[in-house]
């Protein structure tokens, strides 16, 4: 053993005491950190409900997740009330997870802490479909919420004292899309709208139904619809746009078509899940689109394209990285876009005017249904 | 896992083949607006069963194969990958006597046949063999032939599992 090696040894004998007791004591200085729970920021335009295994609430702006509301297996909608500070969904429960009694509740989640405060059960008749209007606010007291078993009918809660108020029949006609005053719209398999008004307690006072105005066999709309100002838009199969009044009557427009002659010679096509989306405040149209033969409705847009409503002319076309069967849109004055992209598992955000994609958030899972706030 | 989001998985995930595009949307139509007088009749099950049983229908495809005949309008798990057969549910499972339905072409007689696709209940997804020909696939407020719709409807638990793909009878002796 040499000189310096001995020296060397010594040295770490005595440094390594030394660190350890300075260690201990910059430990002890430290204050350790408390474990807590967030709560959530005020809600904004932007921010966007994916459902999927858990409805995941994001902020487009940002691309970050602010929080999850539970849901149940069987729920694919929620609603959300401002004014009280709730977001309600439907969901049905098993007593043994996929079996044992059922147990159907619309549950209300605080919207600030996301924790659920209150439940009402109700008819163990939810329908399990995959559609966001299976639930919406009728008024300002009520939901709505679609039933199927198979026979069709919509459960009425009211919300201001958390109570089921009843059932009322709706056969032949499906889903809950609000309407102003105490109303709901639904669309029915005849090819009509129907229009249900309830009283000051729930209870159902008068109906009535729109003229015919789509052959459900030869060329039947989506039953999927987005609201305008004064009522909904809804689009067939073959793309014919009907822009739907609502105020003592149903009032139904004359149809315009998405297509061109030369979008129908190159087979154009509308398809996929959530199909079209409308933001009134700049009135700008957007539709999934792809080339397909018949029998296209459901397969996924390659394309979106985007369409001055009023003027009934197409804007801007952009071709999506990978097809989709879901967008949305935010409702406010600079609207963002939101694409599902299901391959990757990611969520595009664009500026809904220019088509811009503005980022990409990661890990988003592939939500079929997309809900803005 | 989502059962909603699952039976989506399954029903809607294309296959790469679809049949969908031979057939015309109009031929399809009118043929199944011929069996749909017997839809709002339609038999329990073991009634299904016994009728095609009782009759001697000639068979050609593999029932593990999206591209076997009976399931020209299918949609979900094929329940012959999940421990059951094309007409039997797996064990454990509950039959929804409840059923969507098509018209498909039996290649080895050339007949159109009455098929009713009956959901499996009571597990979770089986999630094999996903498989989507659903050609006459119809909106919501038309359930009879429609997709997005869980049709586990009277059975004890309406956790989607599989489907079965049952002969009702031919299409001519129902219309």
């Amino acid at each position: 053993m040499t000189a310096e090696r001995s020296v060397s040894r010594v040295f770490c004998a005595l440094l390594i005491p030394l660190l350890t007791v300075l260690a201990a004591q910059a430990v002890a200085e430290i204050e350790p950190e408390q474990m807590g729970s967030t709560t959530m920021a005020a809600p904004q335009p932007h921010w966007l409900i994916t459902i999927g295994d858990s409805a995941s609430i994001w902020d487009g702006d940002t691309g970050e997740l602010q929080g999850n509301v539970n849901i149940s297996d069987y729920t694919s909608g929620v609603a959300i009330d401002r004014e009280r500070g709730l977001i309600y969904a439907p969901g049905s429960y098993y007593s043994r997870a996929t079996y044992g009694e059922r147990t159907d509740v619309l549950v209300f989640t605080d919207i600030e802490t996301l924790a659920p405060v209150a439940e009402v059960v109700v008819p163990t008749k939810l329908a399990a479909v995959f559609h966001r209007a299976v639930i919406n606010p009728v008024g300002t007291d009520f939901i709505g919420l679609y039933n199927m078993t198979p026979a069709m009918s919509v459960s009425i809660v009211n919300v201001e004292n958390r109570s089921f108020v009843g059932e009322i029949s709706t056969a032949g006609c499906a889903l809950v899309y609000p309407a102003p005053g105490r109303r709901f719209m639904q669309i029915c398999g005849d090819g009509t709208l129907q229009l249900i008004t309830l009283g000051r307690d729930g209870r159902e006072t008068d109906r009535i139904r729109s003229e015919v105005f789509f052959d459900p066999e030869t060329d039947p709309v989506f039953d999927y619809a987005v609201p305008k100002d004064d009522g909904w838009i809804l689009i067939s199969f073959a793309g014919l746009v009907f822009e739907v009044s609502i105020d003592d009557e149903i009032t139904i427009a004359e149809p315009w078509s998405l297509l061109t002659e030369e979008d129908e010679e190159d087979s154009w096509r509308i398809g996929g899940h959530e199909v079209f989306a409308y933001n009134s405040a700049r009135d700008v149209l957007l539709t999934l689109m792809h080339q397909g033969g018949e029998y296209g409705h459901e397969d996924r847009g390659t394309s979106i394209w985007a369409y001055d409503f009023s003027n009934q002319r197409r804007g801007y076309q952009i071709e999506l990285t990978e097809p989709t069967a879901t967008i949305a849109v935010s409702s406010d004055e600079a609207p963002l876009l939101f694409v599902v992209a299901p391959e990757s598992e990611s969520l595009e955000v664009r500026n809904a005017v220019t088509g811009r994609l503005l980022r990409t958030i990661k890990e988003a899972g592939t939500p079929y249904l997309l809900q803005r706030f | 896992m989502n059962k909603l989001i699952a039976l989506l998985d399954a029903r809607v995930a294309r296959s790469t083949r679809s049949l969908a595009k031979r057939v015309s949307r109009r031929g399809f139509l009118s043929r199944f607006g011929a069996v749909l007088v017997g839809v709002g009749a339609f038999p329990l099950l073991p009634v299904v069963r016994e009728a095609a049983a009782a009759n001697d229908i000639p068979e050609l495809g593999d029932p593990q194969n999206c591209d076997y005949w009976r399931y020209c309008a299918f949609g979900g798990n094929l329940c012959s990958c999940c421990g059951g057969s094309h007409t039997k549910c797996p064990p454990g499972t509950e039959a929804s006597p409840v059923a969507w339905v098509g018209t498909c072409r039996n290649p080895a007689d050339g007949k159109q046949y009455l098929i009713s696709y009956n959901d499996c209940c009571g597990k979770t997804s089986c999630g094999r063999c996903n498989c989507h020909r659903s050609e006459g696939d119809t909106p919501i407020y038309a359930p009879s032939k429609s997709n997005n719709i869980l049709w586990c409807f009277g059975t004890q638990s309406h956790s989607y599992h599989c489907t079965v793909a049952l002969i009702y009878g031919e299409s001519s002796q129902v219309s």
